[in-house]
């Protein structure tokens, strides 16, 4: 968790400060592709090698579809009212996404 | 990006179901520790690369933060109410949910720091969020209000779901939608975490 969060802080430092010349800031793409490959990889190894995951997985499946179907009208929601009851009832000269 | 994503899991769910790797995944697993720092540190770099989203938040006014922040309590309330219906754990459904559609990162930030068959939901969790979204978007910018057609893309409002934010809602809400998304992709490596390691 510690570590996460140090090497979250080290790279925005890096990105920040611009400490990586310009000519190779594409470098920046292949270490998080490095690492997300990586990743990825294991994360296929531990759930292809975990049965309870692969008897489950069309259950696991259903689950994720509720959970994402509550994130996205649970959001709208929120945005809706703050839409309505803050941006909106600001008059329109401050109409955050119509303002010219 | 997405085949790549799917072939490797792919690749690597059939290496563990044939147990070549039986003997090195102790191994394996301080190579991932490895690799998640290096995964965490990049994501970091593009993050403080991004200047710019300073400089478009300052001249849209402070007050368009309020946009990812409704946006990422919807979504840890829906998930988390969610996860109440289908008996999962606060720390479960809330991280899942802190995901915000990445899911890449939030998968495999699961599978690594918790355990594999929850890290396997939250990738599902979030690959649906991503394309519900699209199906989401017209609709509420049409029938709900334009702001709102933010909410539905989550982290992915600065990239793939963009494209239809300004589509369906015109480019001055796909600036906010960029603002939005690129506010809650710095979010994701600091929620998950923190919300997966929750103990009560």
């Amino acid at each position: 968790m510690l570590t996460v969060l140090l090497a979250l802080l080290a790279g925005i430092a890096i990105g920040y400060a611009k400490i990586i010349p310009e000519k190779y800031s594409f470098l920046t793409g292949y270490v998080t592709w490095l690492g997300l490959f990586v990743l990825l990889l294991t994360m296929g190894v531990k759930v292809g090698s975990d049965e309870k995951v692969l008897a489950n997985i069309g259950q696991l499946g259903i689950k994720a579809f509720i959970l994402a179907f509550f994130s996205i009208i649970f959001s709208i929601l929120c945005l809706f009212l703050l839409e309505k009851y803050y941006f909106n009832g600001q008059g329109n000269k401050n109409k955050a996404g119509e303002s010219t | 990006m997405t085949w790549f994503i799917m072939a490797t899991i792919i690749v690597g769910t059939l290496l563990g179901y044939s147990g070549f790797l039986g003997a090195y995944l102790n191994t394996l697993d301080q190579i991932t520790t490895w690799a998640l720092c290096l995964l965490i540190m990049g994501v970091g770099m593009e993050l403080g690369q991004n200047r710019e989203v300073w400089v478009k938040i300052k001249a849209l006014g402070l007050k368009i933060i309020l946009v990812p922040f409704c946006i990422a309590l919807g979504t840890i309330l829906g998930t988390t109410i969610a996860g109440f219906l289908l008996n999962l754990p606060f720390n479960e459904s809330s991280a899942i949910g802190a995901g915000f559609g990445w899911y890449s990162l939030s998968g495999v930030l699961i599978a690594k720091m918790y355990n594999a068959q929850t890290g396997a939901i939250a990738f599902l969790t979030n690959v649906f969020r991503e394309i519900l979204a699209i199906f989401f978007i017209p609709i509420v910018a049409a029938k709900i209000g334009k702001l709102t057609a933010v909410a539905p893309g989550g982290a992915t409002s600065m990239d793939t779901t963009l494209p239809f934010v300004t589509k369906a809602a015109g480019a001055e809400t796909g600036l906010v939608s960029f603002i939005s998304g690129a506010v809650l992709s710095s979010l994701v490596p600091i929620l998950v975490p923190l919300l997966i390691n929750l103990k009560f």
